[in-house]
């Protein structure tokens, strides 16, 4: 009898024993789950798609609507109950933009759609140490009602998501001119989110959407005053930015200094060329007497010997003689080269 | 008695040639889209191609459907509305080579639907390059 209670007291203690031990293994398990960083999610699919889920990394906001089998980093199985699973250790650092899409049966793995019921993908910011929850709430629309929990730089995203669906879709009754304003309203409320958001990948994204080349030059100080916050910033994101930016061109500003003060020096080298020319000239005529100098004159209005000697009351021989003089004094040969001498 | 059969058959006639106009008018509203499709089949092609959509002031909606799959290359496709401003666009790549026996398919779809679409030709613009592959355009307006 005794035996038998000790027996007793034996199993129970092994159950027990047994019980903590299963239990402090879930216990375990489970903060072990906790603290391991991932991309999870459950999604309601209907029987036209893979129940696949692929992870795909976006280096540029260029490539936000690419798609290659390059681009797609991994890829998980969405079991019976719509879960699927990314370990995110394997991501950068820093904060990146990601994209999961799903694919149709038939169709390939690197499959994009974009626009309609059958959109199927969505973007997302992550990093390494992020833990993100995406769920939709419906298999017909897919993508089109989601949440994206665990990380709020995807609040901010989803908002500017908003905002530009606002703007595509509700505005069906409007005239040109009301269209106009509500889009000018909209780029204004997506710059005002770029400027105020401390995060440079929700900023960046809320002002390439709001199609700041085209207002570049209205709002260019805002422009200066955004590069200027976002300087220290060396993501591809920014990277990609600063290229679209139409910024001053030392480079051409120096070619043209370069330039002026070669002509500059051009000019001068040839007043000074033909200056000393003129003063060779000069000097020249220096040399020839009063009467000669008169006759040089008249014949540089090219006069004849004959109009010279009527005008001056000197005789023709005279006038011939002076003539003869001149030009050996000024090294010519004929009237010709008098009427090309610059004084 | 008869007074109530022939207003019940009354309001019967009245209910189903209500429904019947009603029907037609859907029809005829059906009828009223003008529809397009275009098959282009790309074999190492580079050459850009733009291809029109003329859109009627009394147009109310305009669909472009594009669907394009190709095995090798890069694929740039992009839709202007007649101010020239970007609709939308995407960009597909394959990067096994043409000559490759390997096969790559890589898919990319866009659907937009515009809402009193601005007057004049809409753009979609192709910007293959040494793309092999296939693309189908499908507009509607109604």
């Amino acid at each position: 009898m005794q035996i038998n209670k000790r027996l007793i007291n034996f199993i129970r203690l092994v159950f027990l024993q047994l019980i903590f031990t299963i239990a402090s293994f879930n216990c375990n398990s489970q903060s072990a789950s906790k603290n391991e960083q991932s991309i999870k999610g459950k999604l309601q699919l209907d029987s036209v798609w893979e129940p696949v889920v692929y992870l795909s990394h976006i280096p540029t906001f260029k490539d936000m609507y690419t798609m290659s089998n390059e681009m797609i980093i991994a890829e998980s199985k969405i079991d019976s109950f719509g879960n699927f699973h990314f370990s995110s250790k394997a991501l950068p650092i820093n904060d990146n933009l990601y994209r999961i899409h799903v694919s149709k049966k038939e169709a390939p793995a690197a499959s994009l759609i974009i626009g309609g019921k059958e959109e199927n993908h969505i973007f997302f910011i992550a990093n390494q140490n992020t833990q993100i929850f995406i769920t939709n709430t419906s298999s017909d629309s897919l993508f089109n009602k989601h949440s994206i929990n665990g990380y709020l730089p995807n609040y901010d995203l989803k908002i500017i998501n908003d905002i530009i669906y606002k703007s595509e879709h509700a505005k069906t009754n409007y005239g040109a001119l009301k269209k106009e304003f509500v889009t000018k309203t909209i780029h204004e409320q997506l710059r005002h989110i770029a400027d105020t958001s401390s995060h440079p990948i929700v900023s960046l994204y809320a002002l390439n959407n709001s199609k700041f080349e085209s207002t570049f030059l209205e709002n260019q100080k805002f422009y200066e005053n955004y590069l200027i916050k976002w300087e220290h910033e060396d993501s591809a994101y920014f990277k990609e930015l600063r290229v679209k930016f139409p910024k001053e061109d030392n480079k051409s500003i120096f070619r043209f200094i370069v330039i002026g003060i070669f002509f500059f020096l051009f000019g001068f080298v040839i007043n000074y060329f033909f200056g000393v020319k003129r003063r060779k000239s000069n000097n020249l005529l220096k040399s020839l007497s009063i009467q000669e100098r008169k006759i040089f004159s008249l014949l540089k209005d090219g006069k004849s010997n004959k109009e010279i000697s009527d005008e001056l009351n000197i005789g023709l021989s005279t006038v011939k003689s002076h003539a003869s003089n001149i030009y050996a004094k000024l090294g010519i040969k004929s009237r010709k080269e008098i009427l090309d001498i610059n004084l | 008695m008869k007074k109530s059969i022939k207003l019940v058959t009354c309001l019967f006639l009245l209910l189903s040639l209500t429904i019947h106009a009603q029907q037609n008018s859907q029809h005829i509203q059906q009828c009223d889209a003008v529809t397009l499709n275009r098959n282009i089949q790309l074999d190492g092609s580079s050459d850009t191609e733009e291809i029109k959509i003329e859109v009627a002031s009394n147009a109310k909606k305009l669909h472009i459907g594009i669907n394009s799959t190709i095995k090798s290359g890069y694929l740039t496709v992009e839709v202007y509305d007649p101010k020239g401003n970007k609709k939308g666009n995407f960009s597909i790549e394959s990067q096994v080579k043409s000559s490759s026996k390997k096969k790559e398919l890589v898919c990319g779809q866009m659907q937009k639907h515009i809402d009193e679409p601005i007057k004049g030709d809409w753009v979609i613009k192709l910007i293959p390059n040494n793309v092999a592959g296939d693309i189908s355009i499908c507009t509607s307006m109604m």
